[in-house]
């Protein structure tokens, strides 16, 4: 494949998917009934779908919609509280993974499941490890080449098989996972944000790949927002929202708006916060800021007190972008000052002496320290202050523990006590007050409420607000966007790491601002 | 800079009721982590009294001052060992630093006839100067701490052997051997060393930003770096003070010993590392305390002695420290499995 044709397919699609064009009558896969609750909330409840062998269907919805819960439930890492799966007409039960791959639906997460070090061949035949099922300590590195070799031509992709699965780029890794699900006989195959991850220009080989599995009449569930490639890829889409199933059409009858008005019920809650405390005063200004093709020249100034909201689907860079304010990603180019003054961090240390504080994605890996305690933790961003005469003042700490425990509501049984074992909200609270402590100017959130209870979410808002108020400014990042426009005076839509278009609340609607993300331009 | 939380809100009740004076609260401070080593004090308060029973001569003053001595050598190295293992890390190298600088030491004061002192702060420094450069690979080039530590005891004990022809230089100096022989108001001088150290060390642990990042650094690398800690100088920090301790250990068996001596040392790590871990320390990193290790060096040494006065062969006796560490795992394991399930019911009950 030339590079040129590998820039142009997504206008012409190899097998035009028009609806219904390679969808037999016969259902591979049906689904009756399915209902599943987590503690008294549904999260999916009584959905039916049926799906023909050499369909592609794009699941749709919002955060919370129930998509994962689907997708866990269709690949046996979830049961379902009541409901049948069928697969050919006959029910099938997948207490586990393996069972259903072994039955014949294999899923591709986001996070592939390869070992880096081992070859392409060995990954495709991880634990099976012999081709023909034999059971035999000794391995045939030929044969297993052969296989592996033989699989990826089925894709129509050419990857030696002994190349170390690590030395691939994600797409053919990505590749190298499909072309495993493949080799266990899927009937079908779940997809879960293939194209989060990947470059623009990797793009089209993989929707290309799944038209071509679809065209072998594999069955594809296609989870995905980005309207720029779900009518090249998809034959139909499924809209999900509140746990229920809204709606499914043939792909020519869906268009962007209809989709979002689907997805949001037409009634969107697009509650605005009432006044803003923005001042005049530009604290941070960022100009042709790049990271790589991740971040790409992005521009805009936040002022203090000011909420900046960051819109955008998975992928397109909006985490990237507040890690590379924090100093985390190397900046490739632009500028950015913080008072005026030049900001370029080479890391969080510097940063947060600077005033720029970040509320990291996730809590547990990169907010607190688990196993310490919770006034330990509220004070780890801010050690120096909590020093007196050389040594840690106990006194000190346990003042601005106190304090924060007290500012910010937390919960907990003692200051004492691992930050390990309170509840979501407390533990996300915890993590706001050792920001704090360290007394930012500016203050990046990313996901804020993530994992967080509803009470728990609106005391966040409230402080968000409140921090606002005395000046603070924060660029928030959140795949809710109810969340932005709660919260945000203005909000900045990324899409390919790049700035699609910024304005304030009051000017834009929570529909354009999905469909600009959705539409999104890579 | 003052409270920056307690700013923002309207005054905060700085004066919470539960606050105490300083020393009242470091004497919380160490019931608090006393109340942590509750089965190891009690282990270690049977095996002394069965000990006591059983062994002849163990409850001697001559015998419990031996034993003191004894323990301190090595013991030393365990408190900088036990922030090195809470910190997510290890080193193996102390065994052969210990000869290296003894060897070193030799070399300096009978070939070079360079002053005591002088020798003494120069092994010191390299020690120190070694064990940062280790640590920095460590933590800049991200190579394992096993692997550089590993290297390093290779060319220690390496060096020890070239410097020296593998033979004891005799370092005849009254006072020097002190250091390691003598008497202060009654207790052997390199306990009270042993002392000493435990006391900076657990000071290190409880009261400076070091020691909480350490913990932090051990507990979730990622978190503490995000938080704005130095993870790179913490880790280089780190190794430096193990291997100034080891400096220190090999300065004092050198003046026990009377002699410049390449081949002491042997095993010693494994020795320290064993007290630190029966002293309750995660080699997983984020849990290790200075009391724990202090615990553990006099139960491996107590216990070692009492096999020697009972007659047990010395190749049993590695057995049973095999089996003790073995067992203290175990234990741990067991409890802080206990610990996670009971933690995650209460997080799914709220």
């Amino acid at each position: 494949m030339s590079r040129e044709e590998r820039f142009r397919p997504m206008s012409i699609p190899p097998s035009p998917p028009e609806a219904g064009s390679n969808v037999r009558t016969s259902a591979r896969l049906c689904v009756r009934g399915l209902t599943k609750s987590y503690s008294g909330v549904h999260a999916l409840r009584d959905v039916d779908l049926d799906l023909a062998p050499g369909e592609v269907r794009a699941l749709l919805g919002k955060n919370g919609a129930g998509k994962s819960t689907l997708v866990k439930m269709l690949s046996g890492a979830v049961s379902p509280d009541s409901g049948r799966i069928y697969l050919d007409g006959a029910q099938v039960e997948l207490p586990n993974p393996a069972a259903a791959r072994d039955r014949g639906i294999a899923t591709v997460h986001q996070e592939l499941s390869l070992v880096p070090g081992l070859s392409v061949a060995e990954n495709l035949l991880l634990g099976r490890w012999h081709p023909d099922g034999v059971r035999s300590p000794l391995i045939k590195p030929a044969e297993m080449r052969a296989y592996a070799a033989e699989h990826l031509g089925r894709l129509g992709v050419s990857i030696d098989p002994s190349t170390p699965v690590g030395a691939l780029s994600i797409a053919r890794q990505q590749t190298v996972e499909i072309a495993r699900a493949l080799s266990y006989g899927t009937k079908v195959l779940i997809l879960d944000e293939p194209t989060s991850s990947l470059p623009a220009d990797e793009v089209p080989p993989l929707l290309q790949l799944v038209r071509r599995v679809a065209a072998d009449g594999l069955t594809v569930i296609y989870v995905s927002h980005r309207m720029d490639e779900i009518p090249v890829v998809a034959d139909s889409v499924t809209v999900l929202r509140d746990g229920r199933h809204i709606d499914t059409r043939p792909i020519g009858t869906a268009d962007t708006a209809q989709v979002i008005d689907l997805m949001t019920g037409g009634a969107l809650r697009d509650d605005r916060r009432a006044g803003s405390s923005a001042s005049g005063r530009v604290v941070m200004s960022v100009s042709g800021m790049s990271s790589g093709d991740r971040v790409r020249d992005v521009s805009f100034d936040l002022c203090e007190g000011e909420v900046l909201g960051i819109a955008g689907l998975l992928g397109s860079g909006r985490s990237e972008l507040l890690r590379c304010l924090y100093g985390l990603e190397p900046r490739t180019g632009g500028s950015v000052t913080l008072d005026g003054r030049p900001f370029a961090p080479r890391g969080p240390r510097q940063a947060l002496r600077a005033g720029v504080g970040l509320v990291p994605e996730d809590r547990k890996r990169e907010g607190l320290v688990m196993g310490m305690s919770v006034s330990a933790n509220l004070v780890m961003s801010c050690l120096s202050a909590v020093r007196s005469r050389g040594l840690l003042s106990g006194r000190r700490e346990r003042e601005l523990a106190v304090a924060g425990r007290d500012r910010l509501a937390i919960k907990m049984p003692s200051l004492h006590d691992a930050v390990g074992g309170l509840s979501g909200g407390n533990q996300q609270k915890v993590v706001f007050g050792r920001l704090l402590n360290a007394r930012p100017r500016v203050l990046l959130l990313d996901e804020p409420t993530r994992g967080v209870d509803v009470a728990a979410k609106d005391q966040i808002y409230r402080l968000i607000r409140d921090l606002a108020a005395t000046g603070v400014g924060f660029v928030v990042v959140s795949s809710e966007l109810e969340e932005l426009f709660l919260l945000c005076d203005r909000l900045l839509v990324l899409g390919g790491g790049r700035v699609l278009a910024q304005d304030t609340v009051e000017n834009t609607s929570l529909s354009s601002v999905m469909a600009m993300a959705m539409e999104g331009g890579r | 800079m003052s409270t920056a939380l307690s700013d923002v809100t309207s005054p905060a009740p700085a004066g919470d009721g539960r606050r105490r004076p300083t020393t009242a609260g470091a004497w919380t401070a160490i019931s608090r982590s006393t109340a942590e080593h509750v089965g190891l004090l009690g282990g270690l308060t049977v095996l002394f009294v069965l000990l006591t029973l059983w062994a002849p001569n163990f409850l001697t003053q001559s015998n419990l001052l031996d034993v003191a001595r004894q323990l301190s050598f090595t013991g030393i190295i365990a408190f900088g060992m036990t922030l090195v293992i809470a910190s997510g890390e290890i080193d193996i190298s102390v065994g052969s630093a210990i000869a290296f600088n003894s060897a070193l030491f030799g070399v300096l004061v009978v070939e070079r006839s360079w002053p005591l002192w002088l020798a003494a702060l120069a092994v010191c420094a390299l020690g120190t100067l070694v064990g940062a450069g280790a640590g920095l690979v460590r933590a800049v080039l991200n190579v394992p701490s096993f692997i550089v530590t590993l290297a390093l005891f290779s060319a220690f004990s390496g060096l020890a052997l070239l410097i020296t022809d593998s033979v004891p230089l005799p370092i005849t100096s009254e006072d020097f051997a002190r250091w390691g022989n003598g008497l202060l108001l009654g207790i052997p001088i390199p306990a009270l060393v042993f002392i000493v150290v435990f006391a900076v060390f657990f000071v290190i642990a409880k009261r400076t930003t070091f020691g909480r990042s350490v913990y932090a650094v051990g507990g979730n690398p990622e978190a503490a770096r995000l938080s704005g800690i130095p993870v790179t100088r913490v880790r280089a920090t780190l190794f430096a003070t193990t291997g100034l301790l080891a400096a220190l250990s090999g300065l004092l068996q050198t003046a026990q010993l009377g002699a410049g001596n390449p081949t002491i040392g042997t095993g010693v790590e494994f020795a320290v590392i064993t007290a630190v871990i029966i002293g309750g320390a995660d080699l997983y990193g984020g849990r290790g305390s200075m009391v724990g290790t202090l615990l553990g060096v006099v139960f491996i040494a107590v216990l070692n002695n009492g096999m020697v006065l009972l007659g047990v062969n010395s190749y049993a006796q590695n057995v049973a420290n095999g089996a003790i560490v073995l067992v203290t795992v175990l234990i741990s394991t067991l409890r802080s499995s206990g610990r996670r399930s009971r933690r995650a019911k209460t997080a799914t009950a709220s």
